[in-house]
């Protein structure tokens, strides 16, 4: 991850197995800085999907 | 969310997804009449990990055939239905041969409940090292942090679980007790 001041930038990954690695390090980060609510809505579109 | 490791307490404020709720509506019925505990991906997705699940895999204790059966008629009850058999018989057996059953909503195979007795020490010790996640609508029994993270590492070792290790690993990196993860790392790596 590049970190820019404040913002955290995502790195492009070299493969497709990088790419996902370097993106669950990316979603970890951002789990941890925002609230449960913030990243839960955002999860929520992925799961709800699945189930309806 | 909040880890409290003394406690052995995760405190989360999430806004509960579809599978959240099902697994709540789930557990609350379990939870009545065997004790159990959540294993594998499960566990990464509760805490954050950004994906979806066919299945939610747990421990229960051994239990009579009797008290499977009050469990197995609340279920039909609530609208669960077993994908393996309709007769609780079966159901016991297919434990008692150390082999998994399924519940799901009634005709909704997907996502459902992989439900299996311990087989192993390292299993049954699982019932000791768990972690209680509290949220506003209920709570869940987990598997420990370190244990997830080194059955997924180290043990079923697939892309998917290694990233839910990750993820966890990403999340609790200060709080994680990296003497235990050793130790259950020598372990798991001896199971045949």
């Amino acid at each position: 991850m590049k970190i820019n001041k404040e913002k955290i930038f995502l790195e492009p990954g070299k493969d497709n197995k990088e790419d996902r690695i370097n993106f669950v390090k990316f979603w970890a980060n951002y789990v941890k800085t925002h609230s449960d609510e913030d990243w839960s809505e955002q999860q929520n579109i992925i799961i709800n999907s699945q189930m309806q | 969310m909040e880890y409290n490791k003394e406690k052995r307490e995760i405190k989360l404020y999430k806004k509960l997804s579809e599978l959240d709720k099902l697994v709540l509506d789930f557990i609350n019925i379990l939870k009545k009449h065997v004790d159990y505990v959540i294993i594998s991906g499960y566990i990464s997705i509760l805490l954050g990990r950004s994906r979806a699940t066919e299945d939610v895999d747990l421990f229960i204790k051994r239990i009579s055939f009797e008290k499977l059966l009050k469990l197995y008629e609340e279920l039909k009850t609530n609208g669960f239905e077993c994908l393996n058999t309709e007769k609780p018989e079966e159901i016991f057996s297919y434990l008692n041969s150390r082999l998994a059953i399924r519940f799901s909503r009634k005709g909704k195979p997907i996502p459902n409940f992989e439900i299996k007795f311990p087989k192993r020490i390292i299993d049954e010790e699982t019932f000791s090292d768990f972690i209680i996640v509290k949220m506003q609508e209920g709570e869940l029994k987990i598997s420990s942090l370190e244990r997830q993270i080194v059955f997924k590492r180290y043990y079923l070792k697939s892309d998917k679980d290694i990233e839910d290790a990750l993820h966890i690993e990403e999340i609790f990196k200060n709080k994680l007790d990296y003497n235990k993860i050793n130790k259950l790392k020598r372990i798991v790596e001896n199971i045949k």
